[in-house]
């Protein structure tokens, strides 16, 4: 697979006020090809939300770097769009403004910025609420509306961190299957951050586990897929699921306090 | 509907009969309108009652009324007592045009600087501490500097009205601006948008609502500021009626003063709360 994203000793220590030195990135090495779909999984505080705020340019790196298509990152940037945990959708922009928004600052004329931005509001089932204000959506609907001016912008890779973490259940699944259609017609490179191993079972085809700012396991999902929530079940999911666990064990939280 | 009932169930017998009232008005096709009106007429009552116990210092709102109607558009009176040509509608235009282009003025100074100080720590180490000076320093102890140094012209009053008004809004707008969550911010820069388009397309509109709360807050008190430098010298203007009719010992024209401005003060901040609604209505 082509090499989409380099990441060369990446680490990343925060000195807070009181003393207290954080490792949140720890020397990471890792490559993501392009096309997969990679989640970072691990327990809140053990650097992933780190590594993809780095990704984005949003946070940058005490050492190491990352490329992506060769080039440094420096900041952020149109090619990596990013959907938050937060409800960003601007309120004072209309549905469709918002998806317009990414191709309004790439400089596209108002016409094409229009049809792409209903192209992808239909993709998301939103055709219906292109000129409603946010506040008369829901938060599900919210997280949809984010998700299609994250496709719209064209970005060949898209951050997600924990965008489904404050949805209920049911729809958190609704957008989950709605994320791998998009994906699988796209094949845009997709890294999700979640704390959610189901989740992570039922989207990535990678799962990398972090514990203490380092990648302690990197793994290769090929269950078949369509998934579902009983994708737990499976034999090979249990399998699974035990290392990973294993690896999130509370006697492997290494102390990060220097 | 049920709401309500299942409320008037719950609270004292008092409120659960207020709570089946307002509810019947409400059917009745009574809208706020009307509670509204009602508000005043309470006022009108209050008043005429103070009228009755006070007496003549206090005068009746009808004799105040006829006073405004008798004097509004030109008045022989008003010259009589040393005022210049014109009635109420001359001299509390003088007094909104003091109020509008103070607060305009101020507005856009303390705006610019309250975004100024949110957005660099350079502009704010230079305009806080001077905010700060200027913000306790009463503004009313600079008025008889003022009119020593500008007369009784527009200056000293549009720079009182202008002033505070600047102080306000650089504080709301600095708040505003500190209070955007910083997560649209970083939305904004992963789509590729830049410093200047983050302060147009982020910034302004998320800050707007609490800067109407600043807007808000100055007009309120720059009626005041406005009528305090006409009472300190003016040709024209509420406060200078006030001060004309006061040493005439007039006090229904004086009371008519106030009614006037009161009335023209509250049209203006329903303008602006309308201003608010089209320019926020996402919200």
């Amino acid at each position: 697979m082509e090499k989409l994203i380099e990441i060369h000793k990446a680490s990343c220590r925060f000195d807070h006020a009181s003393g207290r030195v954080v490792h949140a990135l720890n020397e990471i090495d890792l490559t993501i090809g392009r096309g997969e779909f990679v989640c970072l999984l691990g327990r809140s505080g053990h650097g992933k939300s780190t590594l993809l705020r780095s990704l984005a340019g949003l946070n940058p790196l005490t050492s190491g770097w990352i490329r992506v298509e060769g080039e440094l990152v420096a900041g952020p940037s149109s090619q990596r769009g990013m959907v938050f945990q937060e409800d960003t959708v601007f309120p004072w922009m209309t549905v469709r403004e918002n998806v317009e928004f990414g191709l309004k600052c790439q400089g596209l004329p108002a016409a094409e910025r229009t049809q792409i931005a209903r192209r992808w509001l239909a993709a998301v089932g939103l055709a219906a609420f292109e000129n409603s204000w946010p506040k008369e959506l829901s938060g599900g609907m919210r997280k949809r509306v984010a998700i299609a001016a994250a496709f719209a912008g064209g970005a060949p890779i898209l951050l997600m961190d924990e965008p489904f973490g404050a949805l209920d259940y049911v729809t958190r699944m609704d957008l989950q299957n709605l994320l791998l259609d998009l994906w699988q017609r796209t094949r845009t490179t997709i890294v999700f951050v979640t704390h959610d191993l189901e989740e992570a079972l039922v989207l990535a085809e990678r799962i990398l586990v972090f514990s203490a700012g380092r990648v302690v396991e990197d793994m290769t999902i090929d269950l078949a897929r369509p998934r579902n929530e009983e994708v737990r079940a499976r034999a090979e999911a249990v399998a699974i699921t035990r290392t990973i666990l294993r690896r999130l064990e509370p006697n492997n939280d290494v102390l990060r306090v220097a | 509907m049920t709401e309500a009932i299942i409320n008037a169930r719950s609270r004292t017998p008092g409120a659960a009969m207020m709570a089946r009232w307002s509810n019947r008005l409400r059917r009745a096709g009574v809208g706020t309108r009307l509670l509204e009106l009602a508000g005043i007429g309470l006022l009108l009552v209050i008043w005429q009652l103070c009228h009755y116990f006070i007496g003549q210092f206090f005068p009746a709102p009808l004799d105040v009324f006829d006073n405004i109607a008798a004097n509004f558009w030109s008045s022989r009176y008003f010259e009589g007592i040393g005022l210049a040509p014109g009635g109420y509608a001359d001299h509390v235009l003088a007094t909104t045009t003091t109020v509008l282009v103070g607060l305009a003025i101020g507005a856009v100074a303390g705006v610019a600087a309250g975004y100024a100080s949110a957005l660099s720590s350079v502009a704010d180490q230079i305009i806080s501490p001077l905010a700060t000076i200027l913000g306790t320093v009463p503004i009313l102890v600079a008025s008889p500097f003022l009119l020593i140094w500008f007369g009784p012209t527009l200056v000293p009053k549009l720079i009182l009205v202008g002033f505070y008004s600047a102080v306000v809004l650089h504080v709301y707008a600095m708040r505003a601006v500190q209070n955007v969550n910083p997560a649209y911010v970083a939305y904004a820069r992963t789509l590729g948008a830049d410093g200047f388009g983050i302060f147009r397309e982020i910034i302004v509109p998320a800050s707007l609502p609490e800067l109407f709360g600043g807007l808000r807050t100055a007009l309120g008190a720059a009626w005041g500021f406005a009528v305090i430098g006409e009472l300190l010298g003016s040709e024209y203007g509420v406060g200078r009626v006030i001060t004309a009719t006061w040493s005439a010992y007039d006090i229904t024209s004086m009371m008519a003063g106030v009614v006037v401005l009161g009335v023209v003060a509250v049209i203006a901040d329903a303008i602006l709360a309308g201003l608010r609604r089209m320019l926020t209505r996402w919200r």
